[in-house]
């Protein structure tokens, strides 16, 4: 009887205790999901930072990359010009023999050209 | 509880000796009272403490499904992560890119209510923004209201110098603002979106729901042809002062538009002056007399129907008259003409002839079919596309001036279109600018039959290897075309002096991948075309220039031919003429045959 009556006491202190700890805890995780929210939207508004310095960037890089600039800066720095029809060959092509017979006079000898034609537009 | 329970047995016992005392009785009485109260407040404990007890039970049973299961609605608020683009979608061109797009900036507001000395605000504003009227700003900064635009769309270093004037009662917001990186190259077909970023012209306005969601938009132009296209173009509307011009590189598989350009044009980056003539498109906006180059499609019925052969021939010694109109020719031969040599030598006359064996009805039907009676279907607002003007009431005069490509007005997209399915085996597909590597390709409609696209494509290469087109060739590009060169109607008068020189072609002529067009608008002749300002003149040689150019971006390599072209003519090669007669017959025989006249 007595034994009974002490087990429910001792019921009642760890149930007491178990409130109190978990109202420790819950307290506790209440506290990291609000940190977590935080961090949340701090990162949400660095992707859509992020997300408009790429939409800059990439405007930049198509500004920049613009074929009509492009082409007034390789005229002006490296003397590059279009490809013609002509300076194209396939490996196939350098064997031919008509290859070499009709080599182009500005570039030199015949190795030389037969590489300069398979890289495109050296000059 | 159940200690009070426990304990209610020796409270009976002690109930028991109160019966054996008389004079206990009152006393065990009372006594009796107060246990029995006590027993009633310990059975209400106790059925108040159930109550809890299953109370808490629900709880806890609650948590458990919660926490262990992940039951009920437990799946509500979820981490909203940002996802998706910044604002309007983009425009990119096949290869990614970027045409348009939308960009951060800050736009000044202010509220009215909060500045405390309009006067001087308005001053200091002014200084920093100089096109900004001061007695506007003021008028702003002192209305009724608790929000009102100063400007929109503000650099950093404006944005820099506002907060430096620290002024209350302005702010700032994040707004896009749409940038287009490539400048005018492709200004008329993306068109343009407002302040508040609606779309309001071209592509921008057809696609306002997909971009306004946010989704990207990719477009069949390729911007290294668009460019180059634009260049040659430009170069050849200065040379000769033209008012303007066209071009278009199309994929006659496909009918992708790889290039479309209208000059002038305009920066779409710049104010919007909705009055500037620049913004028309004279691709798919303008409607002109394409002259000479819709003869191709009249040879291309008269075969397809049997109503003549490439052995045929036709009377063009004399010209015609029917009424008071007179049919005469501009490279006039002044005898009878064979077929191949009605299209080399470009007759009106012969033409003429041959719309009349057509007859009016198949005409119709077969330029139905072509696409040149309707509005074509492109990707732009209706408002931007061009409704051609066909004669009416259609009479035989009137097939006889169509013939030759008078008296009906079309758009260069709806002569682009046409002129693929006459070489691509037949099938007509509308022209199109959303990129075909993301939707399955609409079948196309079958127009004239393989033999006659084949035939075609070999008169084609006559015309440049020895008619009007020839400056349009390209050592090993076999390129096959036609040149037009129409006097523009204006009041009703046909002048001499304002003509549209265009030339239609399509490469490598064996098996065409596209139709490239030019057109320029009022050409002047210069001394180096002697003064001439026909299609043969400015517009062919301008394609064989855009085609040697575009042909190896496009990753096509020139034929083995291109070396034989480069030796000089033997000493005592054929004439002229008799070459031409010479690959008429071989094209003749080709086409018979099973094998493609290659050139």
């Amino acid at each position: 009887m007595s034994a009974w009556s002490n087990l429910m006491r001792q019921a009642a202190v760890l149930c007491g205790l178990l409130t109190v700890a978990l109202a420790v805890v819950l307290m506790a995780i209440k506290y990291q999901v609000q940190a977590y929210e935080e961090e949340l939207a701090h990162l949400n508004d660095r992707i859509v930072q992020e997300k408009q310095t790429i939409q800059i960037l990439k405007a930049e890089f198509s500004y920049r990359t613009e074929p009509d600039r492009l082409r007034g800066l390789a005229t002006q720095y490296l003397g590059l010009v279009p490809i013609e029809p002509a300076r194209l060959a396939t490996f196939a092509g350098l064997d031919d023999p008509r290859f070499d017979q009709h080599a182009d006079p500005v570039v030199g000898t015949a190795p030389v050209k037969q590489r300069s034609l398979a890289m495109g537009a050296r000059r | 509880m159940n200690g009070g329970k426990v304990s209610a047995p020796a409270a009976g016992e002690s109930r028991q000796p109160a019966s054996v005392s008389a004079s206990a009785v009152a006393a065990g009485d009372a006594e009796g009272l107060r246990l029995r109260a006590l027993e009633t407040a310990r059975d209400r404990l106790l059925a108040a403490g159930l109550v809890f007890v299953v109370a808490f039970l629900i709880c806890a049973g609650r948590l458990v499904d919660l926490g262990a299961f992940g039951g009920g609605s437990a799946d509500g608020p979820t981490a909203a992560v940002a996802t998706g683009t910044v604002g309007r979608g983009d425009i990119v061109d096949r290869n990614g890119v970027l045409l348009a797009t939308s960009l951060p900036t800050a736009s000044l507001f202010a509220d009215p209510k909060e500045v405390i000395d309009p006067r001087a605000a308005a001053a200091a504003l002014a200084q920093v923004f100089p096109s900004l009227d001061r007695n506007w700003l003021h008028s702003m900064l002192t209305h009724d209201s608790r929000f009102v635009w100063l400007r929109r769309n503000l650099n950093p270093s404006e944005q820099n110098a506002v907060n430096r004037l620290g002024i209350p009662g302005l702010g700032f917001r994040t707004e896009y603002r749409r940038v287009y990186p490539q400048g005018r190259s492709s200004a008329h077909v993306l068109g343009r979106a407002d302040i508040d970023e609606f779309g309001v012209a071209g592509i921008e306005r057809s696609f306002d729901a997909v971009l306004a969601n946010g989704e990207t938009v990719r477009l069949s132009l390729d911007m290294r042809i668009q460019q180059t296209v634009r260049d040659e173009l430009m170069a050849v509307v200065r040379e000769h002062r033209a008012i303007g011009g066209a071009g278009v590189v199309l994929d006659v598989a496909t009918g992708e538009l790889l290039a479309m350009v209208s000059l002038p044009d305009f920066d779409p980056n710049a104010p919007v002056n909705p009055e500037d003539q620049a913004r028309f498109n004279r691709v798919s906006q303008g409607v002109y007399e394409m002259g000479s180059v819709f003869k191709l499609l009249t040879l291309a019925m008269a075969l397809d129907s049997g109503v003549t052969t490439l052995e045929s021939g036709y009377d063009a010694s004399r010209p015609l008259r029917i009424g008071h109109h007179t049919i005469s020719d501009y490279h006039a031969k002044n005898r009878w003409l064979s077929v191949p040599e009605i299209l080399i030598h470009s007759s009106n006359i012969g033409a003429a002839l041959m719309a009349i064996d057509i007859g009016s009805a198949r005409q119709r039907q077969y330029l139905q079919h072509f696409g040149m009676l309707n509005t074509s279907s492109i990707d732009l607002p209706v408002q931007e596309v061009g409704k051609p003007l066909v004669p009416n009431p259609w009479r035989d005069v009137n097939t006889m001036t169509v013939g030759f490509g008078h008296g009906i007005a079309v758009t260069p997209l709806q002569m682009v279109a046409a002129t693929a399915s006459v070489v691509n085996g037949g099938v007509y597909r509308p022209a199109s600018l959303l990129c075909a590597d993301d939707s399955v390709l609409a079948p196309g409609v079958r127009v004239v039959s393989p033999r006659t696209s084949k035939q075609m494509r070999a008169m084609l290469r006559l015309v440049v290897r020895f008619g009007t087109g020839m400056k349009a060739d390209v050592p090993g590009y076999n390129v096959g075309g036609k040149t037009g060169t129409a006097e523009k109607l204006i009041k009703g008068q046909y002048r001499r002096d304002q003509r549209v020189a265009s030339f239609i072609g399509a490469f490598p002529m064996e098996a065409p991948r596209y139709v490239v067009f030019a057109m320029v608008d009022e050409p002047k002749g210069t001394r180096k075309t002697f003064n001439y300002a026909t299609g043969g003149w400015v517009s062919a040689p301008l394609v064989g220039r855009i085609i040697a150019r575009i042909a190896p971006v496009l990753g096509i390599a020139p034929a083995e031919e291109i070396r034989e072209a480069k030796t000089s003519p033997a000493k005592n090669a054929p004439s002229h003429k008799e070459q031409m007669m010479q690959a008429i017959r071989e094209a003749i025989a080709s086409s018979k045959g099973r094998q493609l006249a290659a050139n």
